[in-house]
């Protein structure tokens, strides 16, 4: 009976999402297309950091490059947006992979140093080059139909997680923890832990790449500073550490509880929205360490559970 | 199966929010004209942001003071609607998407700068709802052809029009000339277009340029530039970047001994506070702005330039500089677009703007086919820590001082 009720539940879940810009106005589909993408985002940073324990901080370098690489095959050779962000997405895969046998041989802080660098860079970069149009930025043609972008998005994301949850229960998703956990150890198990971790970066770009496609074209303008914007990398962070690192749903859902708190704060205090964001990031970086997907496995709430965490990471 | 049930009561809460925005309660004969914007009140451009905003605001209560506007014998209050867009594009086109949607404004005030303006501008084609915005110059703003955007800030390629052309003339006349220029610009999508129209009016006014630099929007740093500038001494530069920009050029010119016969800055100058943080060294700065509270131009609603200018000090405590003014203005124009159509209907106000000729407290507002504002740019100079206009001739309040003198002679 309990099977039969998840089951009608999950399916009332999906039809409903699925049809959001059919019942709802467009400002609400504008906002759950920013939590979608944010989403992706989240989720391709928990892959490298949540699962494989390499805390990349310059995830929005593979962003920006989707966004670049989708804005100039629409503009200079008319592909269709579609086959466009599969340019982009095995982009972000390769870049991914090219800079990820270097890198990922760094562990820790000088790891997230290197991943902070080259975003930056890679916005340098993209300035300087002229078929970019430098600082200037790109203007694409206005889609005929926004509602496209929520389907498209939403169908990325579900890709994204029914093939997680594929490579998790495999060989890949098995070392990227063991990795995570203790790499010398995995190492000696037999892991080729240069391989797995080069996987896991190239599935996190490949996703994230997507999602930058999806941004171009949906926004109509990019320039480096909005795509590479270094914030990106920290709000990929954040939503996945509020919502759960490591597990397979919480970057979903801190990605929209996020995103829903920040406008609604901001939409009705339009200068203290900052302070109480701030706030509330702080708290649950003291009560909630291990994120939303954490509380909601555990069986009975109380003041213990909290007071548990603030003692085990000695705040 | 609690993880379900939490996704299942995640959904119900935008369900309901959803819900809740489509079925708002309708206004009954609404006898309110509301106005949208999306303005950077926090974030890098939270400075400029807050110009624009107090703007906007005077002129509402301004217009409500005086018995709103009139559209078919009825009298409508004016309200305009603030949000914070954090400085942030994607948030802004939001933000604009709710203004439509959900708060159903009738039209919509631009937000500041041009990177953010250009993806809104796609919002308001989109909706055919008419825009009028104040913040951003680029000619990126105006070249896609839409029909519902309109700035009234003179067009990026043009702002150092005059003063080139200042050159050429003194030039012409033998004395005190001019004759080479290094243009130096910021990365950003702005100062880009501003840099290649000064490039262009340079070679049209057969001046010798002598480089063009760029360096990254809010560099802290700007001593590699001045090397530069000082071995490639050129008699003027011209320089295209922020307020925080041209404040550290002129601190590091200093430091560095970068003698140049004219320093000039698309932003700042015009700027009370720029003026007070350099103190002496702001003299002999050159730069250019479409509106100075001194020049001679007058309108219905706010009088003279001065008395604006006036008027905005009473009421926030600090002078106006030209993005408040543009920004009453755009809000003047839709005011007296509104009254000429007669109409809220979106699509008369567009039309009734696209053959607009008003006079205001900001110049002539009358927008050019694509819909940016056919104004040019004054050429003002700091003396004796004051802001003249000293190009055209027309409107020059006083001489311009050329060369000017070296640093250590100050």
């Amino acid at each position: 009976m309990n099977k039969v009720l998840k089951y009608v539940f999950l399916a009332i879940i999906a039809v409903l999402i699925a049809t959001v810009p059919l019942y709802s106005g467009a400002f609400i589909t504008r906002f759950l297309i920013g939590v979608i993408l944010y989403a992706i985002m989240a989720e391709g940073w928990n892959v490298i950091a949540g699962y494989t324990g390499y805390p990349s901080f310059g995830n929005v370098v593979f962003f920006g490059l989707g966004a670049y690489v989708t804005a100039l095959c629409m503009i200079n050779f008319h592909t269709p947006f579609i086959l466009s962000l599969i340019f982009s997405s095995i982009a972000g895969a390769l870049f991914a992979i090219i800079i990820g046998i270097p890198i990922l041989r760094l562990k820790g802080h000088y790891f997230a140093i290197v991943t902070l660098g080259i975003g930056e860079t890679m916005m340098a970069i993209t300035f300087n080059v002229p078929f970019t149009g430098t600082g200037a930025g790109l203007s694409l043609p206005l889609a005929s139909n926004p509602n496209l972008f929520y389907y498209v998005s939403l169908i990325v994301l579900v890709i994204f997680i029914v093939f997680l949850k594929f490579i998790l229960s495999g060989r890949l998703g098995y070392g990227m923890i063991a990795v995570r956990e203790d790499e010398d150890a995995a190492k000696m198990m037999g892991i080729d832990t240069v391989a797995v971790k080069i996987k896991a970066f190239a599935i996190s770009g490949f996703f994230t790449a997507i999602a930058g496609g999806i941004y171009a074209y949906w926004s109509t303008f990019i320039d480096p500073p909005t795509v590479y914007d270094p914030v990106m990398s920290i709000k990929m962070i954040i939503m996945t550490v509020f919502g759960g690192a490591g597990t397979l749903l919480g970057p979903v859902a801190g990605a929209f509880i996020i995103i829903f708190l920040s406008d609604f704060l901001s939409t009705h205090f339009t200068i203290l929205h900052t302070f109480f964001f701030g706030g509330l990031i702080v708290m649950t970086a003291i009560f909630l360490p291990k994120g939303l997907m954490d509380v909601l496995s555990q069986k009975g709430i109380g003041w213990k559970y909290f007071i548990e965490n603030i003692r085990k990471h000695r705040v | 199966m609690r993880k379900i049930i939490a996704v299942f009561v995640m959904f119900l809460v935008v369900g309901s929010v959803a819900l809740l925005s489509a079925c708002a309660p309708k206004q009954k004969a609404p006898s309110v004209i509301k106005f949208g914007s999306a303005m950077s009140l926090t974030g890098k451009y939270a400075r400029e942001g807050k110009f624009y905003k107090d703007g906007y605001l005077l002129w509402e209560k301004k217009i409500n003071k005086a018995g709103g506007i009139k559209v078919n014998g009825k009298a409508y209050k004016v309200k305009v609607i603030i949000y914070d867009d954090e400085s942030n594009p994607a948030k802004s086109q939001k933000l604009y998407e709710k203004l439509v949607t959900s708060d159903k404004v009738n039209f919509l005030l631009g937000p500041y700068s041009s990177g953010i303006t250009i993806p809104d501008s796609s919002i308001a084609e989109r909706y055919k709802i008419p825009m009028i915005e104040g913040g951003g110059a680029s000619g990126k703003i105006f070249s896609r052809g839409y029909k519902y955007i309109f700035g009234t800030l003179p067009a990026a390629g043009n702002y150092f029009k005059n003063t080139i052309e200042m050159l050429h003339m003194m030039a012409y006349t033998g004395k005190n000339s001019a004759k080479t220029i290094e243009v130096v610009h910021s990365d950003s999508a702005f100062d880009n277009a501003v840099a290649a129209g000064a490039v262009r009016w340079v070679k049209a006014f057969g001046l010798k340029l002598t480089g063009v630099q760029e360096y990254p929007s809010g560099s802290n740093d700007l001593s590699s530039v001045l090397t530069k500038i000082k071995k490639s001494n050129p008699d003027v530069v011209l320089v295209a970047g922020h307020t925080h920009d041209a404040l550290l050029f002129i601190k590091q010119a200093k430091e560095n001994k970068v003698n140049t016969k004219l320093m000039a800055f698309t932003v700042g100058v015009q700027a009370v506070d720029f003026r007070q943080s350099l103190g002496n060294d702001a003299n002999y700065a050159v730069g250019v702005t479409p509106w100075l509270a001194s020049m001679n131009f007058k309108g219905a609603v706010f009088g003279t330039a001065s008395e604006f200018a006036k008027t905005f000090k009473a009421a926030y405590g600090y002078a106006p500089d030209y993005h408040a003014a543009s920004a009453v203005a755009g809000a003047l124009a839709f005011q007296s677009a509104i009254t000429k159509a007669n109409s809220l209907d979106p699509k008369k106000v567009r039309d009734a703007l696209a053959s607009l000729d008003l006079k205001t407290m900001y110049g002539e507002v009358k927008f050019q086919a694509n819909g940016q504002i056919a104004k040019g740019q004054a050429v003002i100079q700091v003396q004796n820590g004051k802001a003249y206009a000293v190009f055209p001739k027309q409107i020059a309040q006083k001489e311009l001082l050329y060369p000017a003198p070296s640093w250590d002679k100050r």
